[in-house]
This record gives structure tokens, sequence and C-alpha cells, in this order.
């Protein structure tokens, strides 16, 4: 029984990730999407390396919401396009665990891969190295869950031809805790202060966001998908 | 017998009191308004299809 | 009989009765003239004790004359929300018709009680404050209140077809339900971090009763005028719903006759 359970996550896992290495075009949108938005920010204020230091954290953290956003249209509609997802909801026993594999493969393109950027990107906003730390650990915590709650919405969008602009104004104010525990655990290490509590609620909410949203995926894509 | 003008000007707050509530009470007779003049409308549209339905049978059965 | 299991009869059978589109048309053509009449003598003896007879505050005057129409609105743009989540719930598990129409006619009169709580409150933070907005934690919560009821309003009418609009409008107002709590003690958590001085002190004098009485008369009548608007727009939508229904084409038949 438990191997199957995890049979069915490994498998829908290995399958989403087999099938966007097989396309490294899109894989890598997001990615750049996310440096180039975060580049954007100097330009519109004044030129002033403490300024930026100040902003950057929130700056790279609205970034990965938004980069994040960007890829979460593509979650389920190309499944959807070719059946594949209406054979999943026809034949499946687990699939809010085929779910949540697929979440996780998406995860590991988007939300991983931003993480593993974000370093790179403080360095153009002049972020002391101690901070770089925080920002990663935020980041690590915080967009698994920003990946699974905005897979909600893109469940509940993915019949709609042009579910982009809908899957925004759902999700958005539901990142809002997250952008700010997040963003938060920045500005209490400039500070000084204590960055514990912020990352036990960052992964409080995580555990929440992988224990419930599942269920609400699957629910949502039956609800959608007749 | 009371002050008008002074129960007004809501000692100096008179644009505070009576923008705010002048909105909630707009606001209220917009939705009641709205609603009764939607289901008239849906109303007169039901009605409308009904007598050309109407029509067509009565004049399928004349041919 | 006694009288609870008479009680509990009585519920039992109004549920199914309201749960069947007919039944709550019929219903609501005699409930609705009561609701609006309730709400208009509560608001109106509000308004009277507010305006003319509770006495100015005596730090901020007769500005505090908002409240009257701020707490109200502000108490309502919460419990819209659970109703909308409750009635989503119910129509969700138990495939409802009627939950579904309540929950979608309720969302843009939350939407206008929560911008009322937010235009009025503002309004009022301008003489007290000194400032029109402030990143106080209630106001903040408010407004994302306001961004959940428009996604809820724009996923129902984004799809075409009526029931999937239904099943995907109730399972964001859930979700969002969940997450609400999490969403007011973030944002509390943030403008404690944020905002030196709080702006206004918790737990002040209590109100006095010449105070307070206008105030509970007001949170009611808003109450009422929720359930009148609500019988209203609800009343519309199943007309709308059921337009190729036979009771729906004979209601209208009946109309034709007795205009002409």
């Amino acid at each position: 029984m438990n191997a199957l359970l995890l049979n069915t996550l490994t498998l829908y896992f290995r399958r989403e990730w087999q099938l966007m290495f097989r396309n490294t075009g899109t894989l890598v949108q997001p990615l750049v999407f996310f440096v180039i938005i975060a580049l954007l920010f100097p330009f519109s204020l004044p030129v002033d390396l403490d300024l930026l230091e100040k902003i950057g954290g929130g700056v790279i953290w609205v970034s990965a919401v938004l980069a994040t956003l960007l890829s979460l249209e593509r979650m389920f509609h190309g499944d959807y396009l070719d059946g594949t997802l209406e054979q999943l909801l026809i034949h499946h026993r687990y699939l809010p665990l085929a779910v949540l594999g697929k979440v996780i493969a998406h995860w590991s393109a988007t939300g991983l891969l931003l993480s593993l950027m974000s370093p790179f990107l403080c360095l153009a906003f002049n972020v002391p190295v101690e901070q770089i730390w925080v920002l990663f650990i935020g980041l690590m915590l915080g967009t698994p869950s920003l990946t699974l709650l905005g897979a909600i919405g893109a469940a509940l969008t993915v019949t709609l031809h042009r579910g982009g602009v809908l899957i925004a104004i759902i999700i958005l104010p539901l990142y809002i805790p997250v952008l700010i525990f997040g963003a938060g655990m920045l500005s209490q290490q400039v500070q000084g202060l204590e960055i514990l509590s912020q990352i036990y609620t960052l992964a409080a909410i995580l555990v929440l966001a992988l224990t419930l949203a599942p269920f609400a995926i699957a629910a949502a894509l039956k609800a959608t998908i007749n | 017998m009371m002050n008008w003008g002074e129960f007004f000007n809501m000692g100096g707050y008179a644009f505070h009191v009576w923008t705010s509530w002048g909105l909630s009470l707009a606001s209220m007779i917009t939705i009641v308004i709205l609603g009764r003049r939607k289901n008239a409308k849906i109303k007169a549209q039901l009605a409308n299809q009904i007598r050309r339905e109407a029509k067509i049978n009565s004049d399928n059965q004349e041919q | 009989m006694n009288p609870v299991s008479a009680t509990w009869n009585f519920l039992y059978k109004t549920y199914h009765r309201l749960a069947s589109p007919r039944e709550f048309y019929t219903i609501a053509q005699y409930t609705t003239p009561v609701f609006g009449v309730l709400a208009f003598v509560l608001l109106l003896c509000g308004a009277y004790l507010g305006l003319f007879k509770a006495p100015a505050d005596y730090q901020q005057g007769d500005s505090f004359r908002i409240i009257y129409v701020h707490v109200p609105a502000a108490w309502l743009s919460l419990m819209v929300y659970v109703t909308i989540a409750t009635a989503a719930a119910i129509g969700l598990i138990w495939r409802m018709k009627m939950a579904f129409v309540v929950a979608i006619c309720s969302a843009p009169l939350g939407a206008t009680f929560t911008a009322l709580a937010l235009i009025t409150g503002s309004i009022w933070g301008k003489p007290i404050w000194g400032t029109w907005w402030t990143w106080d934690a209630r106001l903040t919560s408010e407004l994302i209140l306001l961004f959940l009821y428009f996604g809820v309003i724009a996923t129902y009418y984004a799809f075409e077809e009526r029931k999937t609009a239904e099943k995907a409008m109730a399972m964001l107002a859930v979700v969002g339900v969940v997450i609400v709590p999490i969403i007011h003690y973030s944002v509390e958590w943030w403008s404690s971090l944020h905002q030196g001085a709080t702006v206004f002190a918790e737990g002040g004098p209590r109100m006095p009763a010449d105070m307070l009485t206008p105030l509970i008369l007001m949170i009611f009548g808003f109450m009422f005028f929720y359930g009148y608007a609500l019988f209203i727009a609800a009343q519309n939508m199943v007309l709308n719903n059921e337009r190729k229904s036979k009771w729906v084409r004979e209601l209208v038949t009946v109309n034709i006759n007795t205009t002409h």
C-alpha cells in the first residue's frame, strides 16, 4: 500500500521532470523573467547603493512571486490540451498524490532554480553576505508554498483560454503571508533581531500547504474538468 | 428647538461625516434600484420570448 | 410532539424547501419585504439616535459619528465572506443549487460593504490620524479582503458554463476562508514591525449606552439590509437560471395577463 502511494508520487514526478527537460527553452523562461524583473527596479530608482541594499531583499521576493505566477499557467494546461489530465482524473485513485508529484517537479524547475539564482542577484543589489543566506533560506522555504497555492489557481483556471490574469487576481492575495514572513525575515535580520520565529512560520505554512493543497488541487481539477 | 446650521456643520467635520453617511446611503439605494430593475428586465425578456414562441406556434398551425 | 423536535422538524423542512429554487422564490416573495421594512426601520432609528441624540465624543468631536456607518460595514464585510464560504461548502458537499446562488449573490454585496468600510475608514482617518491611508493592520486586511471578493466574482464570471463556474467559485471561497486568518495574523505582525506607535489605542474607555445603542441598531440594520438585497439578487438569479422551467414561464405569463 505505502509502496503504491510512493510509486504514484515518483511516477508523476519523473514524468513531469522528463517532459520539462525535453523542452529547456520553456524551462529557463521563468528564470530569465525573474532576473529581468529584479534588475528593472534599479533603473526606476535614484542611483543610490544604500537604497538598493535596503530594498534588495523585498525586490527579489516580489520578483520570485511574479516569476512563479508566470509559470503557473503552463502547469496543467499542456496536460489538459492533450487529454492526459482527463485520463488521470478518470482512472486515478490517488489523484492528490499524483498532483503533488507534478507540483514538486514544477517547483524544482522554478522555485528551486530561483532560490539558487538569488545569491547572484543579491550581488547586483549590494546585499551583504549574511543577509544572502537569510534570503536563500526564506526562498527555499517560501517558494514551495507559493507553487502549491498557485497550483490551486492553475487547476481552477485550466479550462480557460486566457486564464493568466484570473490566476493573478485569485492567487496574489493568498501569497501575502508568505511574502510578509519571507521578506520580513530580512528586515528583522537588518535590525539585528532573531529570525527563527519567521523560519518556523514559513515552515508551518509550508507544512499546511503541503498537506491541504494537494486535496484542494485535486478537487479543483475535478470541479472544472467534466 | 435645535440649531440646524450647527447640526449640518457637525462640529467642523461636516465633509467627513456627510460624505461617509451619504456614500453608504447612496450605495444601498443603488443596490436596491439595480436589483429591482434587473428583475423587471428579466421578466420582460422572458415574456417577450414566450410571446414570440406562441406566435411562431400559431403561425405553424395556420400553415 | 415536544417543542424541540417540532422546531427541528420545522427547520429541516424549511431547509429542504429553501433548497428548491421554486420554493425559495415563493418564500422569498414574502420574506423580502419583511427584511426590507426591518432594515429600513432599524437604519432610520439608528441614524436618528446616532446623528441627533448621541453626544459628541470628548476627543474626536462629531467626527466619531462616522463610526455608525464604518463599523457596520466592516462587520458585514467579514460576515458576508463567512456566509459565502459556508454556502459554498454546503453547495459543494450536498450539491445544493441554492447555496451556490446565495454565495455568488452575496459576493458583490460583500465587496460593496468592504469598499464602504475602506472609504469611510480613510475619510475618518483624515481628521483623526491626519492621513487618508496608513498601513495599519486592520486597513490592510480589509483591502486584501476586497481583493479576495474580486477574485471570487471574477472566477464566477470567467466560466461560460454555469455549473463549472459555481463549483470553481465555491472552491476558491472555501480555500480563501482557510487562508483569511493566516493573512490577518501575518498582516498584524507585519504592521507591528513597521509601525512604531499605534495610531489608536485599544481598550480605551468603554462606549456609553447612548453611543452604543445606535451602533447596535445600525449593525442590525445593515444585516437586515444585506438579507434584503441578497433576497432580491437571489430571486433575480433564480429567475435567470430557471428561465426554461415551467414554473418561471407560468409566473411570467401570469404577470403579462395581470398587466394587460
